[in-house]
């Protein structure tokens, strides 16, 4: 019984959330809509991020480059190359995936602290090349009137309409990456995080289960860096820093670990804070790190897993 | 061939200290497990304590020990407070654990000391020396002699020391150290601030050469950790040759290719490096010192 009410109390409150999704752009200004069209987008990243490191346990510091490279390669194929906007978009999506796949190659010979080693050496060199071949790129002034987005002919150039194309976008990707988590895919990939050698001896082909996870990462990652450009239609290699990869981890991390959920608690948590503290940039870098670090100490599991326990604990009594 | 020659040199002093700051990230991670990200922090930390005791009219030979000493003691009380916390938990949280303590320091250090770029008095003053048509300025050859004599140092207390005997004991096997009578605890705290000293000493002899702001310790932080990293993790003659081949690639790099793309030449290498030996060139699957 108790399941069952808690199936349709969950119903409900899916269906409130989505109709309230589908409902704000009436009520908010433009300048909320722009902050929520950006946090779908960072949900994208987190969920990247939580496939990799969530689910299959591999440690990546350089998400960044794959944002970057969706963000750059969709709008230098729609200005430079001409491309349909649309067609150029989703292009650099699979564009990521394959560079995701070829930095997952030396992850499936070497171990622990040195994947995350080649991660970040991997960000640095993108964000060189990103700065310096100014002849593509455009260096660090970056690209400026990037043109909107066109779908069946409707241009999404307003916060109103390219609400809705980040909305469905998020919601696929929650829905997709919860999905995975309980296929076989997702089932190989907790094997392997929890021991290689076990998942080896049960068949399990472990280079590529790792090599799909991090194609389907760094894809992710791309398709976030594809919607960002033409949201805010300017992109300098600035937007794709060490920092912002640090950004990315920390917003799953702060959330947790252990579930898609959580990731997305953890990102929402993280750029609402943001938000609140623009006004004072320093302060606010302050104590993300210091909250970093707490959150690390004191709740190894997250906010996320940490409510889940309490919330279990509540319910007991 | 002379040109060549002066690049070597050049790259060779450069090289020095990202071999030092290499050898910092070396110490903590074969002992403690942790890639300590903050490294770069406590190179910017030792620089602005010293620039700060200068100002305050503290002789040379007085502020130099007194701002590294602080910077180990500093980093001795990280140690206890936070990092000791979380000693046994998985790669990530380690790194993120640095990485947040690094951003925190140097925002905190822009709130104290702010963002605007100081300069640091030199360290070895003179004219520049001819030998053999290459230019040798003092400030490399000071940086060469005192690098090379520091990392000699570290090699004979390491090496050849009761105390270096202890530190390798704790970081081949934490347990079997511990049956030995080593303190493992208090060896982990002053494994930290022996690591911390190392980089601010580099921090120190860095800062004459570019001008000391809050920002300076996370390009070097990076070299260093790709030296670290291309001679193999928690390897110290590793983390020399790491830290001269790197200086070498981009005084090259710079020189033939392009020098914008100076910082992205160390991280390039560092990649080719693990594609055909994960481990690094000196390392093992199993490190040491």
């Amino acid at each position: 019984m108790a399941g069952r009410s808690s199936t349709a109390a969950r119903f409900v409150l899916t269906g409130a959330a989505l109709l309230l999704a589908l409902l704000l752009p009436f009520v908010l200004r433009n300048y909320y809509l722009h902050l929520l069209s950006a946090l779908g987008i960072w949900i994208i990243l987190a969920a990247g991020q939580f496939i990799l490191t969530g689910l299959v346990g591999q440690v990546s510091l350089g998400q960044a480059a794959f944002y970057g490279i969706g963000a750059y390669g969709a709008v230098l194929l729609a200005v430079d190359l001409h491309w349909p906007v649309w067609i150029a978009a989703l292009a650099s999506i699979p564009l990521a995936a394959l560079v995701g796949a070829a930095i997952g190659l030396p992850a499936l010979r070497s171990r622990g602290p040195y994947l995350s080693l080649v991660t970040i050496a991997f960000g640095f060199v993108v964000h060189a090349v990103l700065l310096n071949w100014v002849k593509v790129t455009r260096g660090y002034q970056g690209i400026v009137n990037v043109p909107p987005l066109q779908l069946f002919g409707i241009s999404f150039h307003t916060s109103f309409a390219y609400y809705y194309v980040v909305l469905a976008a998020t919601i696929v990707t929650v829905l997709l990456t919860a999905r995975w988590s309980e296929s076989p895919w997702g089932r190989a990939w907790l094997a392997i995080k929890n021991s290689e050698s076990a998942a080896v001896a049960a068949g399990i082909n472990v280079s590529n289960y790792k090599l799909l996870a991090f194609a389907i990462s760094a894809g992710l990652a791309g398709a976030a860096g594809s919607l960002y450009a033409f949201l805010d239609r300017f992109i300098s290699p600035e937007l794709f820093t060490f920092d912002t990869s640090i950004r990315i981890v920390t917003a799953v991390i702060i959330g947790g670990l252990g579930h898609i959920r959580y990731a997305v608690l953890g990102t929402i948590l993280l750029i609402f804070t943001h938000e609140a503290l623009s006004s004072l940039p320093q302060l606010e870098v302050f104590l993300y790190g210091i909250v970093l670090v707490a959150v690390l100490v004191f709740l190894p599991q997250g906010f996320g897993g940490w409510l889940l326990t309490s919330l279990a604990k509540v319910r007991q009594r | 061939m002379n040109n060549a020659l002066q690049i070597a040199v050049a790259a060779v002093a450069v090289g020095g200290l990202y071999a030092l700051v290499g050898i910092s990230f070396s110490i903590t991670y074969a002992s403690a497990r942790v890639i300590n990200f903050s490294t770069g922090e406590m190179f910017m930390l030792a620089a602005f304590v010293a620039l700060s005791l200068f100002k305050l009219g503290v002789p040379l030979y007085v502020m130099l020990p007194l701002a590294i000493l602080f910077t180990g003691l500093f980093t001795v009380v990280l140690e206890r407070l936070v990092i000791r916390r979380v000693y046994g938990f998985d790669d990530l949280t380690l790194l993120i654990v640095t990485i947040g303590l690094s951003i925190s320091l140097r925002t905190g250090a822009q709130m104290i000391w702010g963002t605007v770029p100081d300069a640091f008095p030199q360290l070895f003053p003179g004219d520049t020396i001819h030998m053999g048509g290459v230019v040798i300025t003092p400030t490399n050859l000071g940086i060469l002699v005192v690098a090379a004599l520091l990392i000699v140092l570290l090699h004979l207390f390491l090496f050849h020391s009761p105390i270096g005997a202890a530190m390798r004991a704790v970081a081949q096997n934490r347990e079997v150290a511990s049956l030995m009578g080593i303190n493992v605890p208090l060896f982990l705290t002053f494994t930290w601030g022996l690591s911390a000293a190392v980089a601010g000493a580099s921090g120190i002899l860095m800062a004459p050469v570019y001008f000391v702001t809050t920002d300076m310790g996370v390009a070097i932080a990076l070299k260093g950790f790709a030296a670290a990293t291309i001679g193999g993790l928690g390897n110290v003659p590793g983390a020399i040759l790491g830290g001269i081949l790197v200086g070498l690639a981009e005084g090259f790099g710079a020189a033939t290719i392009s020098s914008t793309y100076k910082d992205a030449i160390a991280f390039g290498l560092m990649i080719l490096v693990m594609f055909f030996k994960p481990h690094g060139l000196l390392g093992r699957a199993i490190e040491k010192y």
